[in-house]
Protein backbone atom coordinates (compact mmCIF):
# COMPACT_ATOMS: atom_id res chain seq x y z
CA UNK A 1 0.00 0.00 0.00
CA UNK A 2 1.77 3.12 -1.22
CA UNK A 3 1.18 6.16 0.93
CA UNK A 4 2.03 9.66 -0.06
CA UNK A 5 3.64 11.59 2.79
CA UNK A 6 2.13 14.94 1.92
CA UNK A 7 -1.36 13.49 1.60
CA UNK A 8 -0.95 11.74 4.93
CA UNK A 9 0.25 14.85 6.75
CA UNK A 10 -2.60 16.87 5.25
CA UNK A 11 -5.18 14.34 6.38
CA UNK A 12 -4.11 13.98 9.99
CA UNK A 13 -2.03 17.03 10.95
CA UNK A 14 -4.82 18.75 12.83
CA UNK A 15 -5.84 15.63 14.75
CA UNK A 16 -2.27 14.86 15.76
CA UNK A 17 -1.61 18.45 16.75
CA UNK A 18 -4.72 18.67 18.97
CA UNK A 19 -3.72 15.42 20.67
CA UNK A 20 -0.16 16.60 21.28
CA UNK A 21 -1.36 19.94 22.64
CA UNK A 22 -3.65 18.12 25.07
CA UNK A 23 -1.04 15.57 26.05
CA UNK A 24 1.97 17.86 26.42
CA UNK A 25 0.08 20.82 27.79
CA UNK A 26 1.54 23.56 25.65
CA UNK A 27 2.01 24.42 22.02
CA UNK A 28 5.75 24.86 22.22
CA UNK A 29 6.31 21.19 23.07
CA UNK A 30 3.49 20.13 20.76
CA UNK A 31 5.37 21.79 17.88
CA UNK A 32 8.55 19.85 18.76
CA UNK A 33 6.85 16.47 19.00
CA UNK A 34 4.73 17.17 15.92
CA UNK A 35 7.96 17.44 13.94
CA UNK A 36 9.56 14.30 15.38
CA UNK A 37 6.31 12.39 14.85
CA UNK A 38 6.03 13.20 11.16
CA UNK A 39 9.74 12.69 10.51
CA UNK A 40 9.35 9.23 12.02
CA UNK A 41 6.26 8.67 9.89
CA UNK A 42 8.27 9.57 6.80
CA UNK A 43 11.16 7.29 7.83
CA UNK A 44 8.83 4.33 8.31
CA UNK A 45 6.41 5.02 5.48
CA UNK A 46 7.89 2.35 3.21
CA UNK A 47 7.41 -0.24 5.96
CA UNK A 48 3.72 0.53 6.42
CA UNK A 49 1.79 -2.31 4.82
CA UNK A 50 -1.75 -1.21 5.55
CA UNK A 51 -2.32 -3.46 8.55
CA UNK A 52 -4.30 -0.65 10.15
CA UNK A 53 -5.84 2.66 9.17
CA UNK A 54 -3.00 5.08 8.23
CA UNK A 55 -4.39 7.72 10.63
CA UNK A 56 -4.38 5.19 13.48
CA UNK A 57 -0.80 4.27 12.61
CA UNK A 58 0.26 7.93 12.68
CA UNK A 59 -1.59 8.52 15.95
CA UNK A 60 0.21 5.55 17.55
CA UNK A 61 3.53 7.06 16.53
CA UNK A 62 2.41 10.40 18.03
CA UNK A 63 1.44 8.68 21.29
CA UNK A 64 4.84 6.96 21.48
CA UNK A 65 6.71 10.14 20.64
CA UNK A 66 4.77 12.07 23.30
CA UNK A 67 5.61 9.42 25.91
CA UNK A 68 9.28 9.44 24.94
CA UNK A 69 9.34 13.23 25.01
CA UNK A 70 7.80 13.31 28.45
CA UNK A 71 10.23 10.75 29.82
CA UNK A 72 13.13 12.65 28.28
CA UNK A 73 12.32 16.16 29.27
CA UNK A 74 10.08 15.86 32.32
CA UNK A 75 8.85 19.32 31.55
CA UNK A 76 5.18 18.85 30.89
CA UNK A 77 3.24 21.92 31.77
CA UNK A 78 -0.41 22.44 32.27
CA UNK A 79 -2.39 23.03 29.12
CA UNK A 80 -2.14 26.76 28.73
CA UNK A 81 -5.26 28.37 30.04
CA UNK A 82 -7.19 30.31 27.45
CA UNK A 83 -5.98 33.63 28.79
CA UNK A 84 -2.38 32.56 28.24
CA UNK A 85 -2.49 30.91 24.89
CA UNK A 86 -5.72 29.96 23.22
CA UNK A 87 -8.06 32.88 22.66
CA UNK A 88 -11.48 32.80 24.25
CA UNK A 89 -14.07 35.57 24.31
CA UNK A 90 -12.89 38.33 26.62
CA UNK A 91 -14.68 39.29 29.82
CA UNK A 92 -16.60 42.00 27.98
CA UNK A 93 -17.15 40.01 24.82
CA UNK A 94 -20.18 37.99 23.81
CA UNK A 95 -20.31 34.38 24.97
CA UNK A 96 -18.07 34.95 27.98
CA UNK A 97 -19.06 32.73 30.89
CA UNK A 98 -17.06 33.41 34.08
CA UNK A 99 -18.22 30.16 35.72
CA UNK A 100 -17.11 28.10 32.75
CA UNK A 101 -13.88 30.06 32.57
CA UNK A 102 -13.11 29.20 36.20
CA UNK A 103 -14.02 25.55 35.62
CA UNK A 104 -11.71 25.34 32.64
CA UNK A 105 -8.87 26.82 34.68
CA UNK A 106 -9.51 24.33 37.51
CA UNK A 107 -9.55 21.36 35.15
CA UNK A 108 -6.36 22.61 33.49
CA UNK A 109 -4.67 22.70 36.90
CA UNK A 110 -5.97 19.22 37.71
CA UNK A 111 -4.71 17.84 34.41
CA UNK A 112 -1.21 18.86 35.41
CA UNK A 113 -1.37 16.31 38.23
CA UNK A 114 -2.34 13.39 35.99
CA UNK A 115 -0.03 10.87 34.37
CA UNK A 116 0.14 11.01 30.59
CA UNK A 117 -1.57 7.61 30.25
CA UNK A 118 -4.56 8.86 32.22
CA UNK A 119 -4.68 12.10 30.27
CA UNK A 120 -4.71 10.11 27.03
CA UNK A 121 -7.84 8.13 27.86
CA UNK A 122 -9.66 11.25 29.03
CA UNK A 123 -8.80 13.00 25.80
CA UNK A 124 -9.89 10.16 23.54
CA UNK A 125 -13.05 9.48 25.51
CA UNK A 126 -14.30 12.98 26.27
CA UNK A 127 -12.93 15.02 23.38
CA UNK A 128 -12.77 12.50 20.54
CA UNK A 129 -15.85 10.60 21.78
CA UNK A 130 -14.16 7.28 21.02
CA UNK A 131 -15.53 3.96 22.29
CA UNK A 132 -13.62 1.92 24.87
CA UNK A 133 -12.78 -0.70 22.22
CA UNK A 134 -11.37 1.87 19.81
CA UNK A 135 -9.24 3.48 22.51
CA UNK A 136 -7.99 0.05 23.57
CA UNK A 137 -7.04 -0.77 19.99
CA UNK A 138 -5.30 2.59 19.56
CA UNK A 139 -3.18 2.42 22.70
CA UNK A 140 -2.64 -1.34 22.44
CA UNK A 141 -4.13 -2.21 25.84
CA UNK A 142 -7.13 -4.32 26.89
CA UNK A 143 -10.54 -2.68 27.24
CA UNK A 144 -10.38 -3.30 31.00
CA UNK A 145 -7.25 -1.17 31.22
CA UNK A 146 -8.96 1.68 29.38
CA UNK A 147 -11.92 1.53 31.77
CA UNK A 148 -9.75 1.42 34.85
CA UNK A 149 -7.56 4.29 33.61
CA UNK A 150 -10.67 6.36 32.90
CA UNK A 151 -12.03 5.65 36.37
CA UNK A 152 -8.70 6.45 38.01
CA UNK A 153 -8.29 9.67 36.01
CA UNK A 154 -11.73 10.90 37.05
CA UNK A 155 -11.19 9.99 40.71
CA UNK A 156 -7.86 11.80 40.76
CA UNK A 157 -9.41 14.86 39.14
CA UNK A 158 -12.33 14.85 41.58
CA UNK A 159 -9.95 14.64 44.52
CA UNK A 160 -7.86 17.45 43.12
CA UNK A 161 -10.88 19.69 42.54
CA UNK A 162 -12.25 18.97 46.00
CA UNK A 163 -8.93 19.74 47.69
CA UNK A 164 -8.46 22.80 45.50
CA UNK A 165 -11.85 24.23 46.52
CA UNK A 166 -11.37 23.35 50.18
CA UNK A 167 -8.11 25.27 50.09
CA UNK A 168 -9.68 28.20 48.26
CA UNK A 169 -12.55 28.33 50.76
CA UNK A 170 -10.19 28.68 53.75
CA UNK B 1 -18.16 23.37 42.24
CA UNK B 2 -17.88 23.79 46.00
CA UNK B 3 -17.72 20.08 46.91
CA UNK B 4 -16.42 16.87 45.36
CA UNK B 5 -17.95 16.95 41.86
CA UNK B 6 -20.11 14.05 40.77
CA UNK B 7 -19.55 12.19 37.49
CA UNK B 8 -21.98 14.35 35.52
CA UNK B 9 -20.44 17.63 36.68
CA UNK B 10 -16.93 16.42 36.04
CA UNK B 11 -17.80 15.16 32.57
CA UNK B 12 -19.41 18.50 31.66
CA UNK B 13 -16.36 20.34 32.96
CA UNK B 14 -14.00 18.08 31.02
CA UNK B 15 -15.88 18.63 27.77
CA UNK B 16 -15.93 22.40 28.38
CA UNK B 17 -12.20 22.32 29.09
CA UNK B 18 -11.35 20.39 25.94
CA UNK B 19 -13.60 22.42 23.67
CA UNK B 20 -12.41 25.77 24.96
CA UNK B 21 -8.74 24.86 24.76
CA UNK B 22 -8.50 22.57 21.75
CA UNK B 23 -11.20 23.52 19.28
CA UNK B 24 -9.45 25.15 16.37
CA UNK B 25 -5.99 24.06 17.53
CA UNK B 26 -3.97 23.36 14.45
CA UNK B 27 -0.32 23.42 13.41
CA UNK B 28 0.88 26.73 12.05
CA UNK B 29 1.68 27.02 8.37
CA UNK B 30 5.34 27.57 9.29
CA UNK B 31 5.42 24.33 11.29
CA UNK B 32 3.94 22.34 8.40
CA UNK B 33 6.39 23.96 6.02
CA UNK B 34 9.32 23.08 8.31
CA UNK B 35 8.20 19.45 8.57
CA UNK B 36 7.80 19.14 4.81
CA UNK B 37 11.20 20.74 4.17
CA UNK B 38 12.97 18.55 6.72
CA UNK B 39 11.23 15.46 5.34
CA UNK B 40 12.30 16.45 1.84
CA UNK B 41 15.91 16.99 2.95
CA UNK B 42 15.98 13.63 4.70
CA UNK B 43 14.38 12.00 1.69
CA UNK B 44 17.10 13.40 -0.58
CA UNK B 45 19.81 12.36 1.87
CA UNK B 46 18.39 8.85 2.03
CA UNK B 47 18.45 8.70 -1.76
CA UNK B 48 22.05 9.86 -1.87
CA UNK B 49 23.39 7.61 0.89
CA UNK B 50 23.68 4.32 -1.06
CA UNK B 51 25.38 6.11 -3.99
CA UNK B 52 27.78 7.87 -1.66
CA UNK B 53 28.65 4.63 0.14
CA UNK B 54 29.28 2.88 -3.18
CA UNK B 55 31.52 5.69 -4.39
CA UNK B 56 33.52 5.68 -1.14
CA UNK B 57 33.95 1.91 -1.33
CA UNK B 58 35.21 2.25 -4.91
CA UNK B 59 37.69 5.00 -4.01
CA UNK B 60 38.94 2.95 -1.03
CA UNK B 61 39.41 -0.11 -3.23
CA UNK B 62 41.50 1.76 -5.78
CA UNK B 63 43.49 3.45 -3.01
CA UNK B 64 44.38 0.09 -1.47
CA UNK B 65 45.19 -1.33 -4.89
CA UNK B 66 47.45 1.60 -5.73
CA UNK B 67 49.15 1.41 -2.31
CA UNK B 68 49.88 -2.28 -2.67
CA UNK B 69 51.31 -1.71 -6.16
CA UNK B 70 53.49 1.12 -4.86
CA UNK B 71 54.70 -1.10 -2.03
CA UNK B 72 55.48 -3.89 -4.48
CA UNK B 73 57.55 -1.49 -6.64
CA UNK B 74 59.36 -0.14 -3.60
CA UNK B 75 60.24 -3.61 -2.39
CA UNK B 76 61.67 -4.52 -5.79
CA UNK B 77 64.06 -1.59 -5.69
Amino acid sequence: MALDFETLIASCAQEVYAYLTARLGNRFDADDVFQTTFLKVQRNLARFHGGSDPKTWVMRIAINEASTFRARSRRELTLATPAEDLPLPGADGPGYDPVEDETVADIAAGMQQLDGDLRDVLYFFYYKDMRYEDIASLIGKPVGTVKSRLFRAKEELKSFLEAHHDQAAK
Amino acid sequence: MTKRPNDGELERSLRAYYHSTLDGAQPSRELLQTVLERAHERGSAAYLKPGLAFALAGVSFFFILASSRALEVLLQL
